[in-house]
């Protein structure tokens, strides 16, 4: 009896477990993208290649670049990329329950060339 | 566990067993949600200070090559941890050291609780061809 109420809590608390185990390693992920990116964006890669950069990590995500210029006096150029990712919960019945997350990441780097 | 009304001997039995058996159910659930939610915090503790060191880690990276493009430009020792400190606050990080030996520089930054370390030298483009 104790064990029939018991289950479907204890089960549940396990899959919201394993929903924030997923969403970590998303973000971190999500994290790395953004890093990719800026590299490549920083070497001068164009936009095409900046996304492939990111979507290489995570898969369909939604690239954003935006460079500032350095120009005589102003200091350093920089190029800022944000990356965003919108994960649905694909856990079994959890994903009536729970909304979809959105992760995201921004990285800034000075631009080499 | 308990005997019926009138000490017949059978266990579990009647409404005052039954009251007990509801009671530690009860008891039971509020247990595991403890549990569960101790686990939760645990995780989600842990989730968040991984990602911050995997932000340190790329803030960092931006700090150090911020200064091996300023060295590369001919800049000074300190313009180029002056931009790595820049470049560390775009990150939302803290310049907390920075060291220029030779081409390279190294630096550390803090993020959070998170302290990481970068490193970059500066490479001449002959060179970067022939590898």
């Amino acid at each position: 009896m104790e064990l029939a109420l018991t289950l479907p809590v204890v089960l549940l608390a396990a899959l919201v477990v394993l929903q924030v185990l997923v969403v970590a390693r998303d973000q971190v992920a999500v994290v790395h993208a953004a890093r990719e990116a800026t590299r490549a964006a920083a070497l001068g890669g164009d936009p095409q290649h900046v996304r492939a950069a990111a979507r290489r990590i995570v898969p369909g995500a939604q690239v954003h670049i935006d460079r500032t210029p350095g120009g005589p006096g102003s200091g350093r150029a920089t190029v800022a990329v944000v990356v965003r990712h919108r994960r649905p919960v694909r856990i079994p019945l959890l994903a009536g329950l729970l909304p979809a997350v959105t992760l995201s990441a921004r990285q800034v780097m000075a631009v080499e060339r | 566990m308990t005997t019926g009304p009138g000490g017949t001997g059978r266990v579990g039995v009647g409404p005052r067993a039954a009251r007990i058996e509801r009671g530690s159910a009860l008891l039971l659930v509020v247990v595991v949600l403890a549990v569960a939610a101790a686990g939760l915090a645990a995780l989600g503790r842990t989730g968040a200070a991984a990602v911050t060191a995997a932000r340190a880690d790329a803030a960092a990276d931006a700090s150090a090559h911020a200064a091996a493009v300023v060295l590369g430009r001919g800049g000074e020792p300190a313009a180029a941890c002056a931009e790595a400190r820049d470049l560390a606050q775009a990150n939302r990080a803290r310049l907390v050291a920075c060291r220029v030996v030779g081409d390279g520089v190294r630096v550390e930054v803090r993020l959070g609780a998170a302290r990481r370390r970068g490193a970059a030298e500066v490479v001449a483009e002959a060179e970067l061809a022939g590898r």
